[in-house]
């Protein structure tokens, strides 16, 4: 063990790390794949959103205000979802949509991640004042709602893209810094570590070459599940006029246009409305079985 | 009392009950007859997985979906497995008792010892006091006497304790008066001293030694140790994957085991075995009770295995009453 | 449980209140932009001499750490700052609105047992079974609805197409209900009046059950498997061989087990609870504090906006401290330690 332990490459992987018998768990359950599928369908829909909209999501005319769905009288297939209030094109302006909620979700999560990872791999494996330090940070932080928290900061910093996404990593990290203490803490007296302790390897060394391959499965599990949080919590912000600004096409600001047309024109608001519950649902039961395959442990 | 008094007071004939696992078909308890008689204690003794508890839990009707129980059991003449739910319910706890391994687990952790008590009196009182349940003078008075009885001072002090406010021999005391508060005409004590430590452990069991002649009850005593039951046992059962595969008086089994597995259980029992032979234990371990061979379900660690023991084997019985489940003509000479 | 711990929890509690106010504070100042060219907005008969005297008022020449000294003192003392919007104190406008939100938090709360706890109950019974199976289905579908399209399409069918209930606010117009305690439900039966009881019940019904059934959907999902798990449970067997009814077993030994952990995630969950009744009572014109917070924050109504978000981090930790408290009383094994 002592020797396959020094030689830093090599670790011996612990229940943390990803297998291929993960793998093969994971393709197994069929219900999972699925969503799974559906969950990467809307992130290829979001990046591929300006050749595959059929229109400019912007582009309204007052001529077809309100038009319904296809389906519906008055409906027509150039516009399958029909048009908002404004004329645009419902389904073009939920494929741009998606863009915006997927795009705020991971680029939250990854750098939140990061920003986590690192603090509660030096919490937990450094201890002493820098854990106190981090880990008051963190009950503090818990002790806000995440989405009062960002209003709050939105409230302060003013509406805007790039403002959701600092608000919101603001908060976000400390769920990923407390789950890495966490295993940190846990993994931290194992014999490889202390191996590469032994030899004499720096301590950043250690942290992400013995310690964080062990527990890279956890972290990106619950990644995953914090995606659908993370969209929700920028939809609501979105709906209640603080988040992302007009014209950008963004689906809790069209759910918003399309409350007082409820009665008369159900669709505007209903169709994505239909599209972050999918979008969410999705995530979640993706983020689920990769748990279930990867890192059972943190089954509650 | 259609049995009459000298009958069996729990006769059971080709217990079976299985589990569908998506393995396969667990037999649990694989073809059991049984009879208890009236005061009498009878040792179960088996290694943990042979089926001990599943036995008993499948005639009181206490086994879980998916499991299937089939076969006959009568208690007191009556069939237990084709009774109804009700009636079933009105004869557990009040004429058939159970105590279980650990009365830490048994024992409701947010109720008070005296309404785990009263509950059970009220459950079988007459129906207006069950309305009236934990303030019936009666009720309570009775619950007091069997606490003293099992041997907890100050019993009505104690009533309102919670039972994390006992020691380990305490709640396992309790458990037995609660077991015991209506008068059962059976009980099954299931591991009643595997979670105690070995200085309670003899305390227990001469408690349940007392309470079946002070109350005349049967006693079936589960064990994996032959030690407990060998000192206080008229008769033992020896249970192996789901199979009685010995059944005689307690003394004649401990001191002439003639079925192959009871042998390798005495030489590998410490208390029981010559302590100038040395302990042998016994090679290998209970077999995985899914897809059980045909033959013998001891044949794979038994010494003394030949190709016959690949056919099923009959319980057979001896000329001196003794009854053992194998082929070879000196086990049941 | 003790005095004593009783005690220890609550002096625990103080850094972390610290804390929550040094976050509350540093939001506000480093928020981009002057207070005082906010408060003055486009006023144009403002004199730089003005301006200086107010910015020494909101004490803003002074060095950071102090600013913070002084704004935890004042906090102690209740005083919060002026209401830009209001002219009146912060925290007088915010605890006027605070029952209409508690009164709407227990609300949602009872909703969501009532339909997480007797379905997460009968699921765990007959597990495997087709009411399972739609039980276990809703509980994760649940999760993933937005609360602001469910009170959308819930206004929708109920409100405005069927006409059941009022479509929005706390009560029909023109009916007055004196303040007393500021929970419309109480203060209507104490003045004595059914009619107005039932009136506000109406109103609050749609609300609740928008914010409730997020919650009901987590807490069917914690029941059930807490449920499965205490049924297996030896003093459930146990319960069962001494001959007790089904109901006795399932309600008297079962289910007071299977709730205890509920308590705990409850309180843990009260942080969504909190967050979903800003977006609720915006919807339904809810007079609550998280509404006059989407106010302050679209009015840039700073000091409104700090003290909002700070209310509602200290309910969430009062919560959570209580449910710690209550966790022990509900569970007899912990009570003495």
């Amino acid at each position: 063990m002592t020797a396959t332990a020094a030689s830093a490459g090599a670790v011996p992987r612990a229940s943390g790390s990803i297998t291929r018998q993960n793998l093969r768990t994971f393709l197994s359950d069929r219900f999972g794949v699925l969503f799974t599928a559906i969950f990467l369908g809307f992130i290829v829909m979001a990046i591929l959103a300006p050749w595959i909209a059929p229109h400019d999501p912007n582009a309204g005319s007052l001529l077809r205000r309100l038009q319904p769905p296809a389906w519906l009288p008055g409906g027509s297939w150039a516009y399958p979802l029909g048009c908002d209030s404004l004329g645009r094109d419902i389904l073009s302006r939920i494929i741009w949509g998606a863009r915006v909620s997927i795009f705020i979700g991971v680029v939250v999560v990854l750098i939140a991640g990061a920003i986590g990872t690192f603090l509660g791999l030096v919490a937990g494996f450094l201890g002493g004042i820098a854990d106190t330090a981090i880990s008051r940070m963190v009950d503090v932080l818990l002790a806000y709602p995440l989405l009062i928290f960002a209003i709050g900061l939105m409230g302060m910093m003013g509406p805007g893209l790039m403002n959701i996404i600092v608000a919101l990593v603001c908060f976000e990290w400390v769920i990923t810094c407390r789950l890495v203490r966490a295993q940190t803490l846990d993994v931290r007296n194992k014999e490889y570590v202390e191996a590469a302790q032994a030899i004499g390897l720096s301590p950043l060394r250690i942290m992400f070459s013995e310690i964080l391959p062990n527990i890279v499965s956890a972290v990106i599990v619950v990644a995953t599940l914090r995606v659908g949080t993370i969209i929700i919590i920028e939809a609501s912000l979105s709906f209640l006029g603080i988040g992302v600004q007009p014209p950008t096409p963004a689906w809790g600001t069209m759910i918003a246009d399309g409350r007082v047309f409820m009665l008369a024109a159900w669709w505007v608001s209903s169709f994505p409305g239909i599209a972050i519950f999918l979008l969410v649902l999705s995530a979640n039961l993706a983020g689920q079985s990769l748990r279930d395959a990867f890192d059972p442990r943190l089954t509650r | 009392m259609s049995a009459g008094r000298d009958g069996p007071i729990l006769s059971v004939r080709g217990l079976r009950t299985e589990f569908p696992t998506t393995r396969g078909r667990v037999v649990a308890v694989d073809g059991i007859d049984l009879d208890v008689m009236p005061a009498e204690c009878l040792g179960v003794v088996g290694e943990s997985g042979s089926g001990k508890s599943v036995t008993f839990l499948s005639m009181l009707g206490m086994v879980r979906l998916p499991g299937r129980v089939s076969g006959e059991v009568r208690f007191d003449g009556r069939d237990l497995l084709g009774m109804g739910a009700r009636e079933l319910r009105e004869l557990r706890g009040r004429e058939l008792a159970i105590t279980f391994q650990d009365a830490q687990m048994a024992l409701n952790p947010s109720l008070s010892i005296g309404s785990q008590i009263l509950e059970t009196l009220a459950a079988h009182g007459p129906a207006g006091s069950r309305r009236l349940f934990g303030r019936d003078p009666g009720q309570v008075g009775r619950a007091i006497e069997m606490l003293t009885r099992v041997g907890i001072p100050a019993a009505a002090e104690r009533l309102r304790d919670y039972p994390h406010q006992f020691s380990g021999g305490m709640r396992q005391r309790a458990m037995i008066a609660i077991a015991l508060v209506c008068n059962p005409r059976l009980l099954i004590a299931d591991e009643p001293t595997s979670a105690l430590d070995v200085t309670v452990q003899a305390q227990v069991l001469d408690l349940i030694a007392k309470m079946r002649r002070e109350l005349g009850m049967s006693v079936v005593l589960i064990a994996h140790d032959l030690g407990v039951v060998a000192e206080h046992c008229d008769r033992i059962a020896v249970m192996y994957a789901g199979q009685i595969v010995e059944l005689g008086p307690a003394e004649a089994v401990i001191e002439a085991p003639r079925h192959p597995y009871t042998q390798g259980l005495i030489a590998s029992a410490p208390w029981l075995s010559d302590l100038t032979r040395e302990l042998r234990p016994m090679p290998g371990s209970v077999p995985n009770l899914i897809d059980m061979p045909e033959g013998c379900h001891f044949a794979p660690r038994c010494p003394f295995r030949s190709d016959a023991c690949l056919r099923p084997v009959a319980m057979r019985t001896a000329a001196d009453g003794r009854q053992v489940r194998c082929i070879r003509p000196e086990a049941v000479a | 449980m003790s005095l004593r711990t009783l005690i220890e929890r609550l002096l625990q509690l103080v850094p972390v209140l610290l804390g929550v106010t040094l976050v509350a504070f540093l939001m506000m100042a480093f928020t981009p932009g002057d207070p005082v060219e906010i408060m003055i907005g486009n006023d144009e008969h403002v004199t730089p001499e003005q301006i200086e005297r107010m910015r020494r008022d909101l004490g803003l020449h002074l060095p950071l750490h102090e600013r913070y000294f002084h704004y935890v003192a004042n906090a102690v003392t209740g005083d919060f700052g002026l209401s830009f919007y209001h002219r009146r104190p912060v925290s007088e406008v915010l605890f006027e609105r605070l029952p209409a939100t508690i009164e709407l938090a227990i609300a949602s709360l009872l909703v969501a047992l009532a339909i997480a706890v007797p379905a997460g109950m009968i699921a765990a019974v007959r597990r495997g079974s087709i009411f399972d199976r739609v039980v276990t289905t809703i509980s994760v579908a649940g999760v993933a609805i937005p609360n602001f399209f469910l009170g959308i399409v819930l206004i929708m069918f109920f409100a405005v197409n069927l006409g059941w209930l009022p479509v929005s606010g706390q009560t029909p117009s023109g009916l007055n209900i004196p303040r007393v305690t500021g929970f419309l439900l109480v203060d209507s039966l104490l003045w004595g009046r059914p009619d107005a009881f039932v009136e506000v019940l109406r109103h609050l019904v749609l609300p609740a059950v928008t914010l409730g059934t997020g919650l009901s959907a987590l807490l069917m999902r914690v029941t059930r498997t807490s449920m499965i798990e205490t049924l297996q449970q030896d003093y459930v067997a146990f319960a069962v061989a001494k001959g007790l009814s089904p109901r006795r077993v399932l309600f008297a030994h079962a289910l007071r087990n299977a709730l205890i952990p509920l308590v705990t995630v409850i309180a843990i969950d009260l942080g969504s609870l909190l967050s979903g009744s800003i977006i609720t009572e915006t919807i339904f014109s809810w007079p609550g504090v998280g509404r006059v917070l989407i106010e302050g924050v679209t009015t840039r109504n700073y000091p409104l906006v700090q003290t909002a978000v700070l209310m509602f981090a200290v309910i969430y930790i009062l919560a959570n401290f209580l449910a710690d408290i209550l966790y022990v009383v509900l569970n007899p094994r912990i009570r003495l330690k």
